[in-house]
């Protein structure tokens, strides 16, 4: 679907990526060690989108946020632009970090609820060096969004959930992203307000010429947005390929068992009976 | 038999000093062991009618309208004008409802066997021991396969979908006639919301349940449910059986969220409606939905449409439904 990214440089590489995590007992559970991520590796190049497909608890968000650098790996390593992020000291870490922006799935806990929209994207602006003023900044950003000016003197509980998504895409965009991680971005969203999203998130992967790391459950929505995708069961991959070849011809019965679940005609019809 | 009618409903949200209009002029009716699927977008005030029909609308909802309950003894009840005492027998035993946000809506320091053990004994008045042997089999009927684990366990341990299962089980330990599910799939994986779903129509047929779908998702109402009524903005915009509805759309709005639901199958890139959806505290004149539609007229801006009946159970609020355009 979106064609020209194969000669591009590699952006994110994630080599054999394991994340276990040690749950320590305590009043209401006992000790507990779960292998979230088995090695997992791929790579996303530059304009490229690439999603991460599964059923929740699979291991799609730990490798989100281990890119993002808030999990630690166990084992593994994470290069960003050749650099190796989890071996970064602080203040290189600190200069990386704007780079890769996440866009969460709780639209509206991502926000502020005591900060107007100008604040909410002004507070991103400041940590970066601009020619523009921060109002011009903030009106620029808002209309690349597809919201108009007069939004930002609202107050998040005062918008849509569409709205509400896409300032979290204006903030992110704000510190001049080259990876965007977007975990589930319209799940949360109405038919048409996700098919906006949609349409919103390809043409600024156009115009910015962004990178996504695509996480969700949702088959029509990764059809969409993605160049590639990646099945995960049980913290490994277990398919992966071009999207519309994926989804056109899955070989893993998982796979097919995901695309199966997705159409919901035969549901009544076989359970009513 | 019509299980539960609507007539005239409208809500006014007045707790902020102004009145703000939630719903207006609902109505429908609902048969026993039929499913009715309400769909809209977020705002369109899908929660608030499910609020409205159990009667735990916040303070400052005004109701009016009529809601009619036939009780399994036959007894006719006004939801509406109803005593407390009344509706406490009502919610839970009568009408069960499973919430939006289902691990939010269990008690998060007190075990799920429990918390089903406690509804059994009050509701079905029985002693503890029974009660916990029954809240076991209610852990089963739903489909969980550790019934004796996830009776043990605290919501906090379960995954998404054990949680809508447990709020599940929750709500039908009261033995509900009819049973409210407030978008109970939309933050599942598409393999578990399909299994849900699945689980649900089997309840339903075995428990011979009444079912009111809350859900955005168009293609889980067209293939799960007998009946549909869409929501845009605190309005009925139209009302039908589902096979009327998926032949032949009869407002712009629905038709134009079916011809997404479409698109997204027939793996084409589906054509969003413009615009947001109008805001409660400052509604457009006349029909809420003018300033999005394709085929708004002047009259649309300046009167409220009236309700016409397509055919028999569908009707459609709009001056210009699809066969007359």
């Amino acid at each position: 679907m979106q064609a020209g990214t194969t000669a591009s440089k590699t952006l994110l590489q994630i080599q054999d990526l394991r994340i276990v995590y040690q749950q320590k007992n305590t009043f209401f559970t006992a000790d507990q060690t779960v292998h979230a991520v088995n090695g997992v590796s791929f790579s996303i190049r530059q304009g490229e989108s690439f999603a991460i497909v599964g059923r929740s608890g699979c291991g799609k968000t730990s490798i989100a946020m281990s890119a993002l650098g808030f999990v630690k790996p166990s084992a593994g390593a994470i290069s960003f632009m050749g650099e190796n992020i989890w071996q970064l000291n602080r203040k290189d870490l600190r200069q990386l970090r704007p780079l890769i922006q996440p866009v969460f799935q709780d639209y509206g806990n991502s926000l502020n609820p005591r900060m107007t929209v100008n604040k909410i994207i002004t507070e991103a602006l400041r940590t970066q060096p601009n020619d523009r003023t921060q109002s011009d900044a903030v009106i620029q950003l808002l209309d690349s969004v597809g919201l108009d000016s007069g939004i930002r003197l609202r107050f998040p509980h005062q918008l849509s959930g569409g709205q509400k998504q896409r300032i979290n895409i204006a903030r992110a965009l704000a510190l001049n992203p080259k990876l965007l991680i977007l975990d589930e971005p319209v799940s949360s969203q109405d038919l048409s307000a996700g098919v906006k999203l949609i349409e919103l998130l390809n043409s600024l992967k156009q115009t910015y010429e962004l990178s996504y790391l695509l996480i969700s459950h949702n088959l029509s929505t990764v059809r969409l947005l993605s160049d590639r995708i990646a099945i995960m069961k049980d913290g490994v991959f277990i398919e992966r390929g071009p999207a519309e070849t994926l989804l056109q011809h899955p070989s893993d019965n998982y796979t097919k068992e995901l695309i199966d679940a997705s159409n919901l005609t035969n549901l009544s019809k076989t359970e009513q009976a | 038999m019509s299980l539960l009618t609507v007539e005239n409903l409208s809500v006014i949200n007045s707790s902020s000093g102004r009145s703000i209009s939630i719903l207006k002029n609902i109505g429908f009716s609902l048969n026993s062991g039929e499913t009715l699927a309400v769909i809209g977008e977020t705002g369109s005030g899908k929660s608030m009618l499910c609020k409205s029909i159990i009667g735990l609308l916040p303070p400052g909802f005004l109701c009016s309208g009529n809601i009619h309950y036939t009780s399994s003894d036959n007894t006719k009840t006004s939801i509406i004008s109803a005593e407390k005492s009344d509706l406490l027998n009502i919610r839970g035993r009568e009408i069960g409802m499973v919430f939006q946000e289902a691990a939010a809506s269990l008690n998060p320091v007190v075990r799920c066997g429990n918390q089903i053990t406690d509804v059994l004994s009050v509701e079905s008045k029985i002693d503890k021991n029974k009660a916990k042997k029954q809240a076991r089999k209610l852990l089963e009927t739903v489909g969980l396969s550790e019934p004796e684990r996830i009776f043990h366990a605290y919501p906090h341990q379960l995954s998404g979908g054990m949680a809508q299962r447990v709020a599940l089980a929750l709500a039908l330990a009261g033995k509900p006639q009819l049973l409210i599910a407030d978008e109970p799939s939309s933050s599942l994986d598409s393999i578990t919301k399909k299994y849900y779903l699945n689980l649900l129509n089997r309840l339903k047929q075995e428990n011979n349940l009444t079912l009111i779908l809350v859900t955005h998702d168009v293609d889980e109402a067209l293939s799960f449910a007998d009946n549909i009524l869409v929501l845009y903005a605190g309005c009925m915009t139209e009302y039908g059986r589902t096979g009327a509805i998926k032949k032949a759309p009869a407002h712009p709005y629905t038709k134009a969220l079916l011809n997404i639901a479409r698109a997204l199958k027939e793996k084409d890139f589906p054509t969003p409606i413009p615009g947001e959806i109008s805001s409660l505290t400052n509604p457009p004149s006349g029909c809420r939905f003018h300033p999005r539609c394709p085929k708004a007229q002047d009259i649309c801006r300046l009167k409220e449409p009236p309700s016409i009946d397509i055919s028999d159970n569908h009707s459609v609020r709009c001056f210009f439904p699809a066969e007359t355009i």
